[in-house]
């Protein structure tokens, strides 16, 4: 399933997590709609258990928008949800290097 | 990141006037200014969380500057960590580096001393929406740039003894993380999510065919990342 609407995606300038997936969202061409958090606009939207930034607001099993966290699942997610321009590279040896990589940078 | 952003008093003074505007710009210096006090005290707080303290803070910021320099050598050659377009490790460096290169000053003077090409590539990995990737982009696992190999042996030195050590403090339900970093004592409170994260790169290594296992063993054999998947 492909959802045809921006992906609400939440956050804050500072926080390096929410400048990570606004990279991903951009190269990879994925419609997004940024809502900076503590604003008007974030404080409609449902805050997830743990509030990390960025918060994905995606659509869970019953349809209704979750907030969703945790980058690296959310760019696993993106891929099966969005083809084309994947962050993944395709040869498995690379792919876990690339993984080892992120998880460095992201701890 | 978090060290570096808490450690120094103009790190402290910048974000701590910065950050606050991000939930309203138009508010009044008064309520700024004590949102700023307030914000700054509770980060501080927190640093011995991310395992930073007057003993480690030299060994985050010396893995910092080596980062650096070998970051710098692979872009010289590679646009990207992944080869000519980017992996998901490009974007999560790229995220630490907004915050490291372009923004906590003291992190961002020694990122503008020794590696300019650095600062550089954060500000194009900003918008890669106009790049058109190829397949034959991604680099070739089976002749690894040096410059890759010398990131990961630098992965090897820090990240892989605190992980392993994590980990075996959750298992064991110590009440904090010991290990020794650079022949400097590390100590942290543990993790239980660095504990998973250790246990998804542990299984994607575990799910691999006989003959790529082959290949990542002898790619990380002298970087010391094996013993993550020692266990």
């Amino acid at each position: 399933m492909i959802p045809s609407s921006p992906i609400i995606v939440s956050g804050a300038p500072g926080s390096p997590y929410t400048r990570k997936m606004l990279g991903v969202l951009r190269y990879r061409r994925i419609p997004y709609s940024f809502v900076h958090l503590g604003t008007a606009q974030s404080r409609g939207l449902p805050q997830p258990k743990v509030a990390l930034l960025p918060t994905f607001y995606l659509p869970g099993t019953a349809g209704e928008l979750e907030p969703v966290t945790d980058s690296s699942p959310i760019i696993r997610r993106l891929e099966r949800d969005y083809g084309g321009r994947s962050v993944i590279p395709p040869d498995p040896v690379a792919a876990l290097i690339d993984f080892l990589l992120e998880d460095y940078a992201d701890e | 990141m978090f060290h570096y952003r808490w450690a120094y008093p103009a790190d402290i003074k910048q974000a701590a006037e910065i950050l606050p505007h991000w939930r309203g710009i138009s508010r009044s210096d008064a309520e700024i200014a004590e949102q700023s006090r307030i914000f700054a005290e509770r980060q501080i707080g927190r640093l011995y969380v991310v395992g930073s303290n007057e003993t480690t803070a030299p060994v985050i910021e010396a893995s910092y500057h080596r980062l650096l320099e070998l970051l710098n050598a692979h872009l010289r050659e590679f646009p990207f960590l992944m080869g000519a377009r980017p992996g998901a490790s490009d974007f999560a460096v790229f995220g630490q580096l907004t915050q490291l290169a372009q923004f906590d000053p003291t992190p961002m003077q020694l990122t503008l001393r020794t590696a300019p090409r650095v600062y550089a590539w954060v500000s194009l990995m900003e918008d890669l929406s106009g790049m058109e990737p190829a397949d034959r982009d991604w680099l070739d696992a089976a002749s690894l740039p040096t410059g890759l190999r010398n990131i990961l042996t630098e992965v090897g030195r820090g990240y892989v003894p605190v992980m392993l050590a994590n980990a075996r403090a959750i298992q064991q339900g110590a009440a904090q993380v010991e290990t020794v970093v650079d022949g400097k004592t590390w100590v942290q409170p543990p993790f239980a999510y660095q504990a998973k994260c250790l246990k998804w790169i542990r299984d994607v290594y575990r799910d691999l065919g006989e003959a790529e296992r082959r290949a990542v063993d002898t790619i990380l054999a002298p970087t010391g990342c094996m013993a993550l998947f020692a266990a």
